[in-house]
C-alpha cells in the first residue's frame, strides 16, 4: 500500500499529531506554553537511554516516559502558570532550553557525581544513535486515537468546561467555584505527558536523537500545527501536524523555495483564517466577505 | 453571616479601604453606597477572595475567609455578579448557566472522561436546575444562543442567573443596574426582594437611589475608603456627611 518513505512519513504525521493534541491542551485552558518541545525531548531520551542500556523495549517506555514528564511537569507547573501570555510562553520556552542544555552536559555531572570518569549516557551534543525503529504504524494509530477520544470525553466533562471558562475569563471561572490553579496545572501535566509519549515514539522512529533536536524551532513547530489547523476543535491541531509534515515532503520540487512557500500559507491563514483552517466559523465569515466583495464590486461597476 | 472586621486594603501606597466594618445578616438586603472610587468594589473584590486585605478578618458564618481563594468561597456560598458583564461570551447561555455549578460537581477528572455512572447523573442534575433558573430569568428561548451576542439587558440577567447558579447564601451585587432603564431598574429591584424571600442575603453596590430605597433594610456608605455612615435608608437620606460626600460642602 505505502511504500517505506512513506510509511514512514505517516508514522512522523502521527507522531506530531500527538504533539499537536499536546500543545491543544494548554491552548484550549488559555495558557501559551511552549513546553512541550522540552518534555518531547526528556521522552524521547528516557525511552532511548531505557532501551540502550537497560533493554526497555516500546511498551515499557509508552508507561514510563510519560509518567516522568508528569511528575516533572507538576513541580514546574506550579510556579510558571502563575505567568500568563507571552510572559507564560518565554518562561516555557526557558524551560526547553534548560532540558536541551542538560541533556547535552549531563554526562559530566553524571560522570562527578558517581566518579566514572568515562561514563557514557546521554552522549553529549552529539545524543544517542543505533536506536532500533520499534514503532509500529498500527500502535501510533492506536495511541493517537485513544488520546484524542480521552480529549473529546474531557471537553463534554466539567472540566471540560472550565477549560473553556478559564480560558474566556480567569477572575470570572475562579468566582464561579472553578479551582483555576488546580485545573490549569492538571491540563498542563497532561500535555506534557502527552508530549512525553510522542517522545517515545521520537526515538523508536527516528533511530538516532540529539539534543539539538529539540530547541526553540521545534517547539515553534509544535505551536504552528495549532496555528494551522487551529484550536477550534481537536481535529484542528491534529490537521495541521499532518500538514506541516506532508507539506515540506510534497514540495520537495520547489527545493530552496520550500521554506518560504510553506511560511506564505501559513501567512495567508493568519490572516484570512485567524481560527485556522478547520475552523466552521471562520470559513463562513470569510465566504461572506469575499460574496460581499464580489456583489460589491458588481454594484460599483453598475 | 458576614462579617468585615477593620479590613485595610492598600495597594502600594494607596489605601483603597481603611478599617471598613461592615454586617449583612441572614436575609436581609445590605446596600452599599458612595462616589466614584470609594473602593466599593475593592470591597466586593476582598470578600469574594480576588485580592486578599492587607489587615483585618471576613467572617463567613464563623469561618475566617480572608485568605481563601475564589473558589473556595464560592463554593461556601457567597456569589457575585460584575459591574462591567463578564460571562463567558463564546459559551451559549445554557452552558454560561451550567459551568457555573462546577464547585457542585463532584466527578473527578478521570471519572468524568471514563463517564462513570454518577457522571451522567450529575449531568441531568446540572441541566435540571440550569433550566429552572432560564426559567426564572425568562431566558428559556436564549438557551441556544451565544451569551456575547446577548442584548444588554438580558447579559445583565444571565450574569444574575450565573451567580445564582453557584448556589449561593449571600450574593454580591456590582452595579447591578448600570446602563439599565427605569423600568428595568424596578423589575431587577422586585427580583431582588424575591431572592431576600428565598432567604438570600444581598450585598448590592448601587448608585440608583431609588432601587436602593426600594430594596435595602440597611445602608452603609463608604467614602474614601472609609465607612462614614451607617442606617436604615431614611436615615442616611438626611444624613449631612453622606449629602456632602455626594455633592460636596456647601458653598
Amino acid at each position: 500500500m505505502l511504500n517505506a518513505y512513506q510509511e514512514t512519513v505517516f508514522q512522523f504525521m502521527l507522531r506530531d499529531a500527538l504533539l499537536g493534541l499536546s500543545i491543544y491542551l494548554t491552548l484550549v485552558t488559555g495558557m501559551f506554553s511552549l513546553a512541550n518541545a522540552g518534555f518531547l525531548a526528556i521522552g524521547a531520551y528516557i525511552s532511548a537511554v531505557l532501551w540502550k542500556y537497560l533493554g526497555v523495549p516500546l511498551e515499557g517506555a509508552l508507561v514510563i516516559a510519560p509518567l516522568a514528564c508528569a511528575l516533572i511537569a507538576l513541580p514546574i507547573g506550579l510556579p510558571v502558570l502563575r505567568l500568563k501570555d507571552i510572559y507564560l510562553a518565554i518562561a516555557t520556552i526557558g524551560f526547553g532550553e534548560v532540558v536541551r542544555i542538560m541533556i547535552i552536559n549531563f554526562d559530566k555531572i553524571a560522570q562527578g557525581v558517581t566518579g566514572q570518569p568515562n561514563l557514557v549516557i546521554t552522549n553529549g551534543g552529539a545524543g544517542i544513535s543505533g536506536i532500533e525503529k520499534l514503532a509500529q504504524t498500527w500502535q501510533l494509530i492506536l495511541v493517537l486515537a485513544v488520546v484524542a477520544f480521552l480529549i473529546y470525553r474531557l471537553h463534554r466533562s466539567r472540566f471540560g468546561r472550565a477549560m473553556a471558562a478559564i480560558r474566556q475569563d480567569e477572575r470570572a471561572a475562579a468566582t464561579m467555584g472553578i479551582n483555576v490553579v488546580y485545573v490549569k496545572v492538571m491540563i498542563f501535566v497532561f500535555s506534557a505527558a502527552l508530549a512525553g509519549l510522542a517522545g517515545v515514539f521520537d526515538a523508536f522512529l527516528a533511530r538516532a536523537i540529539k539534543p539539538n533536536d529539540y530547541g526553540f524551532t521545534q517547539a515553534v513547530n509544535i505551536l504552528a500545527y495549532a496555528v494551522l489547523g487551529g484550536t477550534s476543535t481537536l481535529f484542528g491541531p491534529i490537521f495541521g501536524a499532518f500538514g506541516l509534515r506532508v507539506l515540506p515532503e510534497a514540495l520537495r520540487f520547489s527545493q530552496q523555495f520550500r521554506g518560504v512557500l510553506i511560511g506564505v500559507l501559513l501567512l495567508a491563514v493568519i490572516i484570512y483564517l485567524p481560527g485556522g483552517l478547520i475552523n466552521p466559523a471562520a470559513w463562513n465569515r470569510l465566504w461572506v466577505r469575499l460574496r460581499g466583495r464580489r456583489s460589491g464590486a458588481v454594484q460599483g461597476g453598475g | 453571616m458576614l462579617e468585615i472586621r477593620d479590613v485595610t486594603q492598600r495597594f502600594g501606597g494607596l489605601t483603597a479601604l481603611n478599617r471598613v466594618s461592615l454586617n449583612v445578616p441572614a436575609g436581609k438586603v445590605i446596600g452599599l453606597i458612595g462616589p466614584n472610587g470609594a473602593g466599593k468594589t475593592t470591597l466586593i473584590n476582598a470578600i469574594s477572595g480576588l485580592a486578599h486585605p492587607t489587615e483585618g478578618q471576613i467572617y463567613f458564618g464563623d469561618r475566617a475567609i480572608q485568605r481563601m481563594p475564589p473558589h473556595r468561597i464560592t463554593q461556601l456560598g457567597i456569589s457575585r455578579t460584575y459591574q462591567n458583564i463578564r460571562l463567558f461570551g463564546e459559551m451559549t447561555v445554557l452552558e454560561n448557566l451550567i459551568v457555573a455549578q462546577h464547585g457542585l460537581g463532584r466527578s473527578s477528572i478521570l471519572g468524568s472522561v471514563l463517564t462513570l455512572p454518577g457522571f451522567r447523573a450529575e449531568q441531568r442534575l446540572l441541566q435540571q436546575r440550569a433550566g429552572a433558573l432560564l426559567t426564572q430569568f425568562e431566558l428559556s428561548d436564549k438557551a441556544s444562543q451565544r451569551a456575547g451576542a446577548l442584548p444588554y439587558g438580558d447579559q445583565r440577567r444571565l450574569e444574575m442567573a450565573r451567580a445564582l447558579a453557584t448556589r449561593p447564601k449571600l450574593l454580591l451585587l456590582d452595579e447591578p443596574t448600570a446602563g439599565m432603564n427605569p423600568i428595568e431598574t424596578e423589575a431587577l429591584g422586585t427580583e431582588i426582594l424575591e431572592l431576600r424571600q428565598k432567604g438570600l442575603a444581598v450585598l448590592v453596590i448601587e448608585h440608583d437611589m431609588a432601587l436602593i430605597h426600594q430594596v435595602c433594610d440597611e445602608i452603609y456608605v463608604l467614602n474614601f475608603g472609609q465607612i462614614i455612615a451607617h442606617g436604615t435608608p431614611n436615615q442616611i437620606k438626611n444624613n449631612p456627611l453622606v449629602i456632602e460626600a455626594y455633592l460636596g460642602e456647601e458653598g
